[in-house]
């Protein structure tokens, strides 16, 4: 059962077929050859569950959120009010780049619209300023993945959702990494820049009240970060309530800029719909396989299997690390992880680990995924923004990033509590 | 003469689904604010956001997958896809988009056993609202529904091409994103 159904997952996905379909026929083979009673009669009501989930609907939400903050334009102002602050700092312009993508993570739930979004803003400077492009390049593909790490994040709700965990105990855990990992790609822009001083951009000079205009751009992100993961922290509203709140606010930011149109609404409604309809068709039918798996006892095997092996949790651990970076390399992210989730995470809790902690950990494979050749989205958003030039370029720039989400990783398994912790304090 | 019918009803009226989806997840986000505010300003709970809401995201969802379909942006992976000759890809885009046709059809079909079973049993939903439950479901049903006859006419219009080898239009319809020369309007 376990091999036919890789089998199948391995040709399908490979001769390109939709992954939503992929899915469900995996799930109608096992529920035709492996079921001793009839499962399909029980799966209209399976769908209709998978589709009226209540905290799922956060993801369009936060999508159209995202939409609405492109359209108000905020980004350009924070990133000129973050530059301010930090582009003294060897390295320059990059460290904007990663500490502004930081602060929109903070207000944005996917990797690739933060990417787009200040990739948008700041890959013109690279040209002006004269800077060596891989690295730049690969500070903005990098720094971009750090929005599904940095609550909100819509990749955690899927997580939250197929794993069954709590996910604003997963928004309190990504903090902390998601800022330590954050200072991880600002150390290694610092360092290679005093190793390579022709990599760091010119210096620029940067006034005190230049410094002190900045507070007022950083406000509108920070405002929208209190009401949405603020009211979640608080316990005043749940995920999907505070993303709610935060398509207000946002609508609120294009009106107070002059942007809201009829026009730009019907365009953030239609890419909303469309980005939410390719998320839900992958959702609805790994819900339709996870309950085909679970009725034939397929996800029960996978586990026994695995402790059938006798490997120490640590082992297992680092295979399955090394398994999604291999498989990242070749398949978009949110499949992989949406197909995988349901499989993986019975299994890691069988083997002891915390499934808030492997959600954080998971998040981070995912950031890898978004960035290693030949197949990672935020490498070709990256390179769709910068229009011209070897695509070599964005693909070597993030390889020293790709090293510090390794590094985060592995403090991850020597510190469970960097992610535990706040959680827990902010349980009692 | 079939590709304009293909343009004028399955794309352009799944464009018009796509921005009443978004219009409907627009207005469920006021409902829901407006319900976190009263719940913790005066601590009531009147205006059912949380079942209205399901509803309104399934039958978006469910009339909004003809548009991400039209606008190819159901993920496929394609690795081994782009390593191979133009008929080839062609023709895995026919199967790609007949495996979509069948698993609209499943979950349609299943979808009105739902409504079916649910108008037998006169089943209302468990809350204070007690709505009867064919209304949500059988909109749900009939959005699965047009998402299965918009894919069926994709493959049809793609089998159409296929046989007078116009593998260009093929790639712009059924093609993966990215690839070829694509309509109007799929870069947005």
């Amino acid at each position: 059962m376990v091999p036919v159904s890789a089998l199948l997952l391995v040709v399908l996905v490979a001769i390109g077929l939709p992954i939503a379909v992929v899915l469900a026929v995996i799930g109608v083979t096992l529920s035709e050859v492996f079921a001793f009673f009839p499962l399909l009669p029980a799966t209209g009501e399976v769908l209709w569950t998978a589709s009226t989930q209540f905290v799922l609907v956060a993801v369009p939400l936060f999508i159209l959120m995202g939409e609405l903050l492109l359209r108000a334009g905020i980004a350009q102002e924070m990133y000129e009010g973050v530059d301010a602050w930090v582009s003294r700092i060897p390295g320059g312009l990059m460290h904007t780049n990663i500490a502004s993508s930081a602060l929109f993570a903070s207000t944005s739930g996917s990797s690739v619209a933060t990417a787009a979004t200040i990739g948008t803003i700041s890959i013109p400077n690279m040209a002006r300023y004269g800077y060596s492009p891989p690295l730049y390049l690969g500070s903005v593909a990098a720094g971009g993945t750090l929005g599904i790490l940095i609550p909100p994040s819509i990749n955690m709700i899927l997580y939250g959702v197929l794993a069954d965990v709590s996910i604003p105990e997963l928004y309190v855990a990504g903090l902390i990494p998601g800022l330590l990992l954050a200072g991880l790609f600002s150390l290694v822009v610092f360092g290679l820049c005093l190793w390579r001083p022709e990599l760091s951009g010119p210096s620029r000079p940067v006034d005190w009240s230049r410094r002190w205009r900045a507070f007022r751009a950083v406000a509108a992100p920070l405002a929208l970060f209190l009401i949405v993961v603020g009211s979640i922290y608080a316990g005043w509203a749940t995920p999907t309530e505070a993303a709610a709140l935060g398509v207000i606010a946002a609508l609120g930011l294009t009106h107070m800029r002059g942007r809201l149109s009829v026009r730009m609404l019907r365009d953030a409604f239609e890419n909303t719909m469309r980005t939410t309809c390719m998320v839900m068709l992958i959702v609805t039918s790994a819900f339709f396989l996870n309950f085909m798996m679970s009725a034939v006892g397929l996800t029960g095997q996978v586990t026994g299997l695995i402790q059938d092996l006798n490997l120490s949790p640590l082992t297992v651990m680092l295979l399955i690390i090394a398994g999604y970076l291999l498989l990242g390399c070749f398949m978009e992210s949110l499949s992989l992880m949406v197909a995988t989730t349901p499989i993986v995470v019975p299994v890691v809790v069988a083997l002891g680990y915390d499934p808030v902690w492997f959600g954080v950990l998971f998040m981070i494979l995912i950031e890898a995924a978004l960035i290693t050749p030949p197949i990672g989205v935020n490498l070709f958003v990256v390179q769709t923004v910068r229009g011209s030039g070897p695509f070599r370029d964005v693909m070597v720039g993030s390889v020293p990033f790709l090293a510090m989400m390794m590094v985060m990783m592995l403090v991850l398994l020597a510190a469970p509590e960097l992610a535990l912790w706040l959680p827990e304090v902010l349980a009692r | 003469m079939y590709q304009r019918l293909v343009d004028r009803v399955a794309v352009a009226t799944s464009r018009v689904f796509a921005w009443a989806g978004g219009l409907l997840l627009f207005l469920a986000a006021i409902l829901v604010s407006a319900e976190v505010i009263l719940r913790n300003v005066a601590g009531i709970a009147v205006l059912h956001s949380f079942e209205l809401t399901n509803y309104l995201f399934a039958t978006a969802v469910a009339f909004g997958l003809a548009h991400t379909l039209a606008c190819r942006s159901h993920i496929r992976i394609d690795i081994l896809y782009a390593a191979l000759p133009a008929l080839a890809r062609a023709l895995l885009d026919l199967l790609a988009l007949i495996g979509m046709t069948a698993l609209g059809g499943l979950f349609a079909w299943q979808a009105w056993r739902t409504v079916a079973l649910s108008a037998d049993l006169g089943a209302v939903s468990n809350t204070t609202l007690a709505m009867p439950l064919v209304i949500p479901q059988g909109l749900w049903a009939l959005g699965l529904t047009w998402f299965t006859l918009v894919a069926a006419l994709l493959s049809g219009l793609v089998v159409d091409r296929l046989r007078r080898g116009d593998l260009a239009t093929v790639t712009a319809y059924a093609g993966v994103a990215g690839d070829g020369p694509g309509k109007p309007g799929d870069d947005r």
